[in-house]
């Protein structure tokens, strides 16, 4: 298992270091690039059966899957590209639901949200993937059609969105269904804050037609501990509606009700086929990144 | 304790505001924002923890704070007790006039007279001083300048209201008095009283000082409707051997609208006779019953007027009268002239009194035994005393109780045996240069006392010509001339009773039967020495009747020794034996008993109140004011109805609130908790947002 050296993924994933960078390119970049220096190996551990062309080296690529022969000859690293892992359509769902916009520290759940896909975009482009996005809440706010020449279009889109209105699924899970048609990876950022069978059926209808649905459940931890003390007025950032709480009685009841909402969209998620990542805005990016690594994986080796 | 403005205290329910606001609102801030309730939703919502009100300090001192606010605003003052005397100027002498007439007993009049006199003393300070003066016809210091307000308030639950007429004036003037002993820097009087017209007479003496406040508070309406009985009369007719009386009186409708009702005359506490009678508004008419027969002496009768109870005075619906039987006066004139010019105006004045009681015989020379017999009065008209057996007796006819009238003419002498007999030895003919009057009336004696009041007689205007000098020998002048002499020369003989008069009751020597006063003189002369003399049916109540002038008037009455005094209403009076004096302090009958007997007919005396009181107009109260002098005070406000009380009980309610101004302290303690709780609020605050700090912040925030 490759690990990393937690000041390593300190320095470059760390949220709140990244909350100080303007730039979603060098941000994610500087990720990227970390995050795969930081690891002894490639995770891309197998291979395809169908060979495509070569492609040149780029750090975090399995070593195992340089050609030693065309390095004999050319003395140059290259990879061997093969059919089922190029021009995969990856399509970043991100949530830009008013509730997106909390956060207990200094990086909001959707600025968390932001870097992850800013990130997996970067990382997905230097694949060769092409990339696409849809900002929803209640509908899609902003779409970039994916292709390959579409990073910085998508990064420029997510450096503009913002938490503003309520969030729904059905209306912007149509919308993506029908423009993404191609096979692909659906990478969902959100805080999934609605009934888990709910959403696991729309992303569900997804699996049914091919493709990879990887699921990044944003929460804030203040979201989790619930670590309030003082009795005061909640607001909901969605609904507006306000709601006195006695945090002492609450607290206990509350986190009962947030860990069963997560098991519950685990276990959606998983009928449904639907991997899905719980990620903690307090912690580095890395947790994703393997994730989206390991299902990046699973892709290449899994027949299509 | 009491406020100025009462209404401000609708404020009191603001102060369940920040009780509601600790309830409700008690998180109320910032809300803090979170991504979604729906967890939160879910969780069972306890009403109870909502509803809790946690900073019980922070409420107490805002409900203490907008308590007080309220409380200034209201303007509050303490009448009475030790905080009465905070922020005050220097000590008072207060003297409440109460008035306790009969037309107080006006409905709830009395009852509201007290309170305010209760108010008054029970609003000054510790060191105020006060005297209570009750006043009807006459006042009464009941408290001189004591500073206990609890006596005066036990003493006003023991007064009532009595059966005499309002006389302010000399209620003023004992206030006057009473301050006027006093050292205290500030004086006030207060009076308290219905204010009738009547009750105030402008007077020279009952003025204040200018630098007394004088405060009136009037009680009751301006004017109120009233039936009063008034102007009994008692008219004597003769029946053969008896005598009978027929009653007479007026009643009076001083209401607004006309009114129907009953007069009932009842003699010996037995209904004899009812008249209905419907009186216009404003008016009077008269009542009169059938006669009744006088069958024994102090005949006791009232004349009553139902009047429904609460709409009128009930003092004078009843009129009471004493009466007993006496018959005509038998008066022999002997005149040696016989029936002509010399006794022409005697005669009439004698006859020509109807149902008088005087039956007048002319004799030419000196009655006879058994002229004597039936004669109660001699007149000797210019006759001389006759000698002899008739000297003897005419003079055992007077010491049996008989009586002489002595009219000296120019034949007028009396021989030296009975000389003693006179009460004055008779003189020359005495005929002054210039024509005499008469100097000097005994206004006290039986003869002359009908002509003490005003406009009641002048006997000054008769002009005396020629009169018969008059030596006193054993008697008692009673009225002289202006040049000294005597003119009316009275002697007790035996049981019977001698007046000389030296001049003639003819107009040869005076001008006197020209004189509207000659005939009330001749009658009260010939009653007097006949032993009739005039008593009447009744008295004023408040009035102070002489019992021995009574006796001395009629010689049928008897004034036991020791007599005892019964009063209508109960409980008895000594009759100074000395003075024979009796105060008649309450209406009704009173009874003289001779000590520990209870004779079958006593000798009785009825008292009437005054019916002036009945008249219940009020005067300008402004114009008392002024009358009054001083400085005017809080009643000068005083209107004519009712609410000239409260106008009257605002303004002393301002005056205490003016004094001691407890709003600037309750202010000063609202501002001082209010500072207060801003201080407890913003520690409460930071305390909170201390404990928030480690807590998420909404985005946004820093």
């Amino acid at each position: 298992m490759a690990t990393a050296t937690p000041r390593a993924r300190a320095s470059f994933l760390d949220p709140a270091v990244l909350a100080r960078i303007d730039n979603l390119q060098l941000l994610a970049r500087t990720v990227v690039d970390g995050f795969l220096q930081g690891i002894h190996r490639s995770p891309y551990l197998g291979v395809s059966m169908d060979f495509a062309e070569h492609r040149p080296y780029m750090p975090g690529d399995d070593i195992r899957r340089i050609d030693w022969r065309l390095y004999a000859r050319t003395d140059r690293f290259y990879i061997k590209q093969f059919e089922a892992e190029t021009n995969a359509d990856v399509g970043f769902l991100l949530d830009t639901s008013a509730s997106m916009g909390y956060a207990s520290g200094e990086v909001t759940k959707l600025d968390y949200g932001r870097f992850l896909t800013a990130c997996l975009a970067w990382f997905s482009a230097g694949q060769k993937d092409r990339v696409g996005l849809y900002a929803f809440d209640g509908d899609v706010v902003e779409h970039v059609r994916p292709s390959a020449a579409h990073l910085d279009k998508v990064l420029h889109a997510l450096a503009r969105v913002g938490p503003e209105r309520r969030g729904a699924w059905d209306r912007p899970l149509a919308r993506v269904a029908n423009t993404f048609v191609r096979r692909g990876i659906l990478v969902v950022v959100s805080d999934f804050y609605d009934d888990p069978d709910e959403i696991s059926e729309g992303l569900g209808f997804f699996r049914a037609q091919g493709h990879d649905v990887v699921a990044f459940q944003v929460l804030d931890p203040a979201e989790i501990d619930f670590p309030f003390t003082q009795a005061t007025n909640f607001e909901d950032l969605e609904t507006r509606r306000i709601l006195p709480v006695k945090p002492e009685k609450y607290a206990a009841a509350y986190q009962e009700q947030i860990r069963g909402h997560i098991d519950r969209l685990g276990g959606s998620f998983g009928r449904q086929g639907v991997d899905h990542v719980l990620l903690n805005t307090a912690e580095p990016l890395d947790e994703a990144l393997y994730a989206y690594l390991v299902l990046r994986q699973k892709m290449v080796r899994s027949p299509r | 304790m009491g406020f100025l403005t009462p209404l401000f205290l609708i404020g009191l329910a603001g102060l369940a505001i920040p009780v509601l606001i600790h309830l409700t609102r008690q998180e109320k801030g910032k809300p803090l924002r979170f991504p979604s309730l729906m967890f939160l939703r879910r969780i069972p919502f306890e009403e109870t923890s909502k509803r809790r009100i946690r900073h019980w300090a922070l409420l107490a001192i805002r409900l203490a704070a907008l308590a007080l606010l309220v409380a200034a605003f209201a303007r509050p003052f303490v009448r009475g007790g030790a905080l009465a005397s905070v922020g005050g100027p220097g000590p008072e002498e207060v003297v409440i006039l109460l008035d306790r007439s009969y037309s107080m007993e006006l409905r709830d009049h009395w009852q509201q007279a007290v309170a305010r006199a209760g108010e008054v003393a029970a609003a000054l300070r510790p060191q105020d001083r006060v005297s209570l003066v009750t006043f009807s016809e006459t006042p009464h210091l009941v408290h001189r300048s004591i500073s206990d307000p609890a006596r005066i308030a036990a003493t006003l639950d023991t007064l009532r209201t009595g059966s005499l007429a309002t006389r302010i004036g000399p209620a003023v003037k004992v206030a006057r008095s009473t301050l006027a002993a006093s050292e205290l820097p500030r004086r006030r009087v207060v009076v308290i009283s219905d204010f009738q017209r009547a009750g105030w007479r402008p007077d020279p003496d009952a003025t204040l000082p200018a630098e007394v406040t004088v405060e009136a508070i009037a009680i009751g309406e301006a004017s109120a409707a009233n039936l009063a009985l008034s102007d009994l009369g008692l008219r004597r007719e003769s029946a053969g051997a008896r005598e009978r009386v027929i009653v007479s009186a007026r009643l009076v409708n001083t209401g607004g609208a006309a009114t129907t009702t009953e007069v009932t005359l009842a003699v010996d506490e037995t209904g004899i006779g009812t008249a209905s009678v419907t009186v216009p508004a404003g008016g009077a008419v008269p009542v009169a019953f059938d006669p009744f027969t006088l069958t024994h002496p102090f005949t006791r009768g009232e004349v009553r007027v139902a009047e429904p109870s609460g709409t009128g005075l009930s003092e004078d619906n009843t009129l009471h009268f004493v009466a007993s039987p006496g018959g005509d006066l038998q008066v022999l004139i002997v005149d040696p002239l016989g029936q002509g010019d010399s006794n022409l105006y005697l005669r009439g004045a004698l006859g020509i009194a109807e149902g008088a009681g005087f039956a007048p015989r002319i004799l030419r020379g000196a009655p006879g035994v058994s002229q004597l017999a039936g004669a109660d009065v001699v007149v000797l008209n210019g006759a001389p005393f006759p000698g002899g057996n008739a000297g003897d007796r005419l003079r055992t006819f007077v010491e049996n109780g008989g009586g002489l009238l002595f009219v000296l003419g120019e034949r007028s002498t009396a021989p030296s045996v009975h000389a003693d007999f006179l009460p004055a030895t008779i003189g020359p003919v005495t005929e002054a240069a210039a024509e005499r009057r008469l100097g000097f009336v005994d206004y006290d004696h039986a003869v002359f006392e009908a002509f003490l009041g005003p406009r009641s007689g002048d006997f000054s205007r008769a002009a005396v010509y020629r009169t018969r000098r008059l030596d006193l020998t054993d008697g008692r002048v009673i009225a002289r001339f202006d040049d000294g002499s005597p003119a009316l020369v009275e002697g007790r003989r035996g049981k019977g009773r001698v007046l000389v008069w030296a001049t003639g009751l003819d107009r040869f020597w005076n001008d006197l039967p020209l004189q509207p006063v000659y005939l009330p003189f001749v009658h009260r002369m010939t009653r007097f020495v006949g032993g009739r003399g005039e008593v009447p049916p009744w008295h004023l109540a408040g009035t102070t009747v002489n019992l021995s002038a009574l006796a001395e008037a009629d010689a049928t009455l008897e004034i036991p020794a020791g007599a005892v005094a019964m009063a209508p209403g109960g409980g008895s009076v000594a009759v100074d034996s000395a003075t024979s004096l009796l105060r008649l302090e309450s209406r009704g009958i009173w009874e003289i008993r001779p000590p520990g007997e209870r004779p079958e007919h006593p000798m009785a005396i009825a008292a009437n109140v005054d019916v002036t009181e009945s008249d219940l107009a009020r005067m300008d109260i402004e114009e008392f004011l002024g009358a009054v002098g001083g400085e005017p005070g809080a009643g000068e406000a005083a209107n004519d109805t009712i609410a000239a009380a409260a106008s009257d009980d605002e303004l002393q309610a301002a005056d205490f609130e003016g004094r001691q101004s407890f709003w600037r302290y309750l202010l000063a303690a609202a501002f001082l908790l209010m500072v207060s709780e801003t201080v407890l609020a913003n520690r409460l605050s930071r305390r909170r947002m201390d404990g928030e700090t480690g807590a998420p912040r909404p985005p946004g925030s820093s």
